[in-house]
């Protein structure tokens, strides 16, 4: 394309207007310190000037020239002060004409100015690129709202599953809960049956069979289990019948005649029972044991109703 | 370089040059003059190039008022000022062409042109001065002269608005070759109408 460094190939199209923008600008700026390609250019510029004859000719209509004058004269009114100085010097016939027809004509000029004119051809302009803008838009728009679709579908399901994940996460926590409690219960059991189990076994531990009365039922029995200068005390109890209603098992213990209410037997369905409790002293500071069916309330001495008594 | 200039063109140009000095100094009476003589062409050729008759006034109304603001940028001796003008509304029509076919609904439904030298003289002829007749008669007669496929690029380039890069897409050549082809067409246009003008001063002296 370059020749000797000059786009003598491309200077043509370039006076043609038919070089892209790049190129263009590298032709404009070769020619702005060329001139003997500047002088080039302008022989082919004469050429292009006469291009147009080739189209013929055609009369527009004539309310093209009157909008295009009256735009004139609504802009020469508009800067009839600033060049008020120099009005007298050009002749009269050259400057009173055009502001003495912008007079009357001004309201009309204006809004014919306005109506028509630069106005149309640059707001077409405009509209166009607006037109392209609002094209592209509404792409990335229709492109956003599948996408958007897309995602509320997914979305949708993903909730639906989250919401039943959190409900099966909840009946799992809720679950876990029981079974928490549960476990605490069966290791409050555990820990209790463990102490039990532990107190009885230890070596110290010394027990004694109660012995039963004539209102204890038939093989029914009792066992207390204690260590000596300890508080510590647990009954086992089998065969005994569940305390009827407003009556209680309560355990005492007495030294020198002076009972001592203890605690209470709960006797379950299979008629054992046990209990572990502290006195109030050490165990060998008691001389004896029993186990009467009381009534509830009755606290300070223990009935007549005697069911397992022992001497300690 | 030489000014095209037969003895009636030449008075015109003259005249048009004087014309154009009092529009730079906000004299309406002169661009009246410059819009009678010159305005029938403008309009013709953006018909020819836009194909639309309401575009083509906008064309028209935009030129005029693009030399009535920018008179003063016209370099007196650098051409003629009726060139100057055409390539005003060239590049008005240029860039409307462009706007259309970068828009996403342009459908290159371009109407089918009837090619410039068999165009009957008809249109405006009722209304087209001497001169403009004697100027049509002259760059009509150099266009016939030329190689089809040089007239080809020609057109596509001036009146079809198209880029060299878009020609050869179109023709489906090589940028170099549209390259060259505009380059021989316009060399040869330009040896064509000196060697008129010469005859024609000769044939006036």
């Amino acid at each position: 394309m370059l020749n000797n460094d000059h786009p003598i190939e491309s200077i043509p199209a370039f006076v043609l207007g038919a070089l892209d923008a790049d190129e263009a600008a590298r032709v404009a700026a070769h020619l702005a310190a060329c001139p003997s390609c500047r002088a080039e250019a302008e022989s082919f510029r004469t050429v292009v000037g006469m291009l147009p004859y080739a189209a013929g000719a055609a009369e527009p209509p004539a309310r093209i020239k009157r909008q295009l004058f009256a735009r004139i004269a609504a802009t020469s009114a508009e800067s009839t002060v600033p060049a008020a100085p120099e009005r007298p010097v050009t002749p009269p016939s050259h400057s009173a004409k055009p502001v003495r027809w912008a007079v009357p004509v001004m309201a009309l000029s204006l809004a014919l100015a306005l109506g028509f004119g630069a106005a149309t051809f640059e707001a077409r302009a405009q509209a166009d690129r607006l037109a392209m803008e609002l094209a592209t838009s509404r792409q990335t728009l229709g492109l956003v709202e599948t996408q958007l679709a897309e995602s509320r579908q997914s979305g949708a399901e993903v909730a639906a599953r989250l919401m039943a994940s959190q409900q099966q996460l909840a009946h799992t926590q809720a679950q876990l809960a029981e079974s928490q409690r549960e476990v605490l219960a069966l290791q409050e059991a555990g820990q209790q049956g463990e102490q039990f189990v532990s107190f009885i076994a230890a070596p110290q531990t010394v027990s004694r069979t109660l012995g039963t009365t004539g209102q204890a039922p038939d093989k029914a029995s009792a066992r207390v289990f204690m260590q000596p200068g300890h508080n510590r005390l647990v009954v086992l109890i089998h065969g005994l019948h569940t305390a009827e209603p407003g009556k209680v098992y309560r355990l005492w213990l007495a030294r020198d005649n002076q009972a001592v209410a203890i605690g209470t037997i709960t006797v379950d369905e299979d008629g054992i029972a046990e209990l572990a409790v502290d006195a109030p002293e050490p165990m060998d500071t008691y001389d004896q044991v029993m186990i009467t069916l009381d009534a509830m309330d009755m606290t300070t001495r223990p009935s007549d109703e005697v069911i397992f008594e022992a001497n300690l | 370089m030489s000014r095209l200039s037969s003895p009636a063109t030449g008075l015109s140009t003259a005249e048009d040059e004087a014309l154009l000095a009092r529009v730079a100094r906000s004299d309406s009476n002169a661009l009246e003059v410059l819009y009678e003589r010159h305005a029938r062409i403008v309009y013709a050729t953006a018909l020819r190039m836009l194909g639309n008759a309401e575009l083509a006034e906008d064309i028209v109304q935009e030129t005029f008022w693009r030399v009535w603001r920018r008179s003063g940028s016209f370099a007196a001796g650098r051409g003629q000022v009726a060139g100057w003008i055409f390539g005003i509304a060239h590049n008005l029509c240029i860039d409307e062409l462009r706007r259309q076919r970068s828009r996403p609904m342009y459908a290159h439904g371009e109407q089918e042109q009837q090619a410039l030298i068999e165009q009957t003289d008809d249109r405006g002829d009722v209304t087209s001065t001497a001169i403009e007749r004697e100027r049509r008669r002259v760059i009509v007669a150099a266009l016939a002269q030329i190689p089809p496929e040089q007239r080809e690029v020609l057109e596509l380039a001036y009146f079809g608005g198209f880029s060299q890069s878009e020609i050869a897409q179109r023709l489906n050549s090589p940028v170099g070759t549209i390259k060259t082809r505009t380059r021989l067409a316009l060399q040869k246009m330009r040896d064509l109408l000196h060697a008129q003008q010469m005859s024609a001063e000769d044939l006036h002296d």
